[in-house]
């Protein structure tokens, strides 16, 4: 018993020793980068709320984070929405979300919403779907024809437009969309009288 | 020494190909060469974590049982592919992007577990980390031309500037992963007619392999 438990330690150890090592490498190296890898994803979320509204490099927008109801209202896969402001002028809404059902992880997408619930366009901040077969319903060609100008009963109401070879990204896409404009109606009747 | 270092880059690079004649990590590399510069990032990316997994596993190689020498490779080889995607994500955010899936999948790709295992394990760290570059450079010198001849005649492009002009008619095959298949087909038969494998392999050696295949029941052989 006793020297079957020494084997036992033998073997196992020697793995141990190499794991811990390994998370320690893995922790020095996240150390370092997380906050380059944060610094990207800010740059990136604010050149696509950009890009969403049209503006140019030179202008900034005020992008105000909005408070989401805790309860069974808020609909699954929002992760956050935005008040985006040019000045004074409102330009419209921004609803982070993820969109389940893809082929590999759910994908991050903002979607420009204006104070009449219509779509001004969509943009994907992560995903993690085949290049150049997932990913060609992600490309503006695509989903420009299916859900920009739409509103949240055009949407509904018809079915999912999909890109065959690219099903289950293609759903996973209106999911997203489905649950940011679900998002954007929990929020109006939450202030009654917009978003 | 030098001749050494030369003749592990000429096996990395020519006799020991990893994609064009031990025909190792075929997955990834046939989805990622659409393009010169998915390939290139690919290439670098795998040699790095060779590089590295093959140093790591050549210093442990006296501390690591044989009976869990496979699991312990694996999990050094995570924790670089681990490391490698970090800082992609950190400094090459484009790439990471580009690469997508693939560049977590590094881990299952069989030459870093391969070289680990048939190299890593039995040598000393210089040979293994030069074992690991040879290999790597091999890996992405093979990626290079798959991608180039996709990219060129599937887009007209190269690194995405256009090569051929507005008139020319991209062959669209060569973008789908049927023309990858295709394109690396023809890349492993140019492979062995450069090394003259058929010819050179002289009449007993023919004569064992025809009569090992037949004891097999793969081929007949008329009387």
């Amino acid at each position: 018993m006793k020297g079957r438990l020494l084997d036992l330690a033998r073997i196992s150890l020697p793995l141990v020793v190499i794991c811990t090592l390994m998370v320690a490498l893995i922790a020095a190296v996240n150390h370092f980068t997380a906050p380059v890898i944060n610094e990207n994803e800010k740059a990136l979320f604010n050149q696509s709320v950009k890009d969403l509204f049209g503006l140019s490099k030179n202008e900034e927008p005020t992008v105000d984070p909005l408070h989401l109801p805790e309860n069974e209202l808020l609909p699954s896969g929002a992760l956050a929405a935005y008040a985006v402001k040019m000045g004074e002028k409102q330009l419209g809404y921004c609803m982070e979300v993820t969109g389940s059902g893809a082929y590999s992880e759910d994908l991050r997408m903002l979607v420009a919403i204006d104070g009449d619930g219509q779509i001004i366009d969509l943009c994907c901040l992560a995903s993690s779907e085949t290049p150049g077969k997932g990913d060609k319903v992600l490309n503006d060609g695509f989903y420009s024809t299916y859900y920009l100008g739409r509103t949240v009963d055009e949407i509904t109401s018809a079915d999912p437009p999909i890109l065959s070879g690219s099903t289950k990204t293609a759903t996973a896409l209106y999911n997203a969309v489905d649950c940011a404009l679900a998002l954007y109606q929990t929020l109006t009747v939450q202030k009654g009288d917009g978003a | 020494m030098f001749k050494t270092i030369l003749k592990q880059f000429k096996e990395g690079v020519f006799d020991k190909n990893p994609l064009l004649v031990q025909i190792l990590g075929v997955c990834a590399s046939l989805a990622i060469t659409t393009s010169v510069s998915n390939a290139l990032y690919m290439g670098l990316a795998v040699t790095a974590v060779l590089v590295c997994s093959n140093l790591f596993v050549s210093l442990l190689r006296k501390f690591i049982p044989q009976q869990v020498r496979i699991a312990a490779y694996i999990v050094i080889i995570s924790g670089f592919v681990t490391i490698v995607e970090m800082l992609m994500k950190a400094y090459l955010p484009s790439a990471a992007e580009k690469l997508g899936i693939f560049l977590p999948l590094i881990v299952v790709n069989c030459i870093i577990l391969g070289r680990a295992e048939a190299y890593a394990s039995q040598n000393a760290p210089f040979p293994s980390i030069i074992d690991g570059l040879a290999m790597g450079a091999g890996f992405t010198i093979a990626l290079l031309l798959l991608g180039a001849i996709r990219e060129l005649f599937g887009a007209g492009t190269l690194f995405g500037i256009s090569i051929f002009g507005q008139s020319y008619t991209p062959i669209g095959i060569l973008s789908s992963p049927p023309g990858a298949f295709i394109v690396l087909g023809c890349l492993i038969a140019l492979m062995q007619y450069l090394k003259k494998d058929c010819p050179s392999m002289n009449s007993t050696q023919r004569r064992k392999s025809q009569s090992r295949m037949s004891k097999q029941g793969r081929i007949r052989h008329d009387p």
